[in-house]
């Protein structure tokens, strides 16, 4: 009888959480083999709850053990990631916005022109509006998505790294240029929002890409 | 060298357990002797700090198809790991000095 795995997916997170081979592998090792001998002895439900549970306690410390081994120039790459990935994901909501309008006729030569325009287009085609909301909210996931993609040693990390700069950035810019206070909804929920769209991005690259490299390993075996 | 309490629990049961000391068994170990559940991660982490240390060594074995293909982690004493138990208990012994055995009892 062969032994019960646990789900893929989940050591593809935990694997992508970027901490060192030798650690990592010891904890999904031993995470693998305690799933099975429950698995034999409680159940495959019971195995999959404990597993996952486990799993959820193993993150903080397989990501602190990426934390541990970074080099300074591997900060700064991943700074130059943060950096230009908030830079391409406000010019794309922007730009998104921006090319709804012009194609409605109106020279978007400044935001105040494009806000004024596009409560025109919430208003008149409001299914348009959904859909270009729709599309401007997923932006983030595929800039969590790519930010995941090219941080092959630490992919969720990165995403989480991006996350925290772009939500941290805009929040500063709320707090220092906008004089009025700002409800909650605009200066603390809409940047955590943005954020989680980030790493869920960087999760399901995660998920996608290392579950389909897991699973070439282990047919080569 | 000053230990903290579970890398001393980590450290004893890696004396304890000898060949048989890796990860899965420490945290059994350690789990069942101070009554809580540690997770798996922080057993490790404490072991790899350790071997930092320079209090254990560790070699891998052979993979192994239940742990899917992953090899386990064996952790062996150092001569230092020793001293050093040594030493914790040697500070235990002092702090318990002059507390006779029914103090002790009425005390536990």
């Amino acid at each position: 009888m062969t032994a019960s795995r646990p789900s893929q997916r989940i050591e593809a997170l935990l694997a992508s959480l970027g901490a060192r081979a030798p650690y990592r592998d010891a904890v999904l090792g031993d995470l693998a083999e305690e799933h099975a001998r429950r698995a034999e002895s409680e159940g495959e439900r019971a195995a999959a709850r404990w597993y996952r549970r486990e799993a959820l306690r193993a993150a903080p410390h397989l990501l602190l053990d990426w934390a541990r081994q970074l080099t300074p120039r591997e900060v700064g790459r991943l700074a130059v990631v943060a950096i230009v990935s908030g830079a391409t994901l406000r010019l794309l909501q922007l730009g998104i916005v921006a090319a709804v309008v012009a194609s409605l006729g109106v020279v978007p030569d400044s935001l105040v022109v494009v806000n004024a325009a596009w409560r025109d287009v919430v208003q008149e085609m409001p299914v348009l509006a959904a859909m270009v909301v729709a599309l401007v909210q997923l932006v983030p996931v595929a800039v969590g998505f790519i930010a995941a993609w090219t941080n092959a040693r630490g992919r969720i990390p990165a995403a989480l790294l991006v996350a925290t700069a772009v939500a941290g950035s805009g929040m500063a810019l709320l707090w220092f240029f906008v004089p009025a206070p700002l409800p909650l909804s605009v200066s603390v929920v809409a940047p955590l929002w943005l954020a989680l769209r980030i790493v869920l991005g960087g999760v399901v690259c995660a998920a996608l890409v290392d579950r389909s490299d897991a699973t070439a390993i282990a047919i080569s075996r | 060298m000053d230990l903290g309490p579970l890398e001393l629990a980590a450290l004893l049961a890696v004396a304890r357990l000898g060949d048989d000391a890796y990860g899965l068994a420490v945290r059994r170990d350690v789990s069942e002797r101070a009554g809580r559940d540690y997770s798996v991660g922080a057993i490790y982490t404490t072991l790899q700090r350790l071997e930092d240390k320079a209090l254990l060594t560790s070699r891998t074995s052979d993979p192994l198809p239940v742990r899917g293909g992953r090899s386990r982690r064996h952790f062996h004493l150092t001569a230092a790991g020793r001293r050093a138990i040594e030493t914790a208990r040697r500070r235990a012994d002092a702090q318990w000095g002059g507390i006779s055995p029914p103090i002790r009892s009425r005390l536990v």
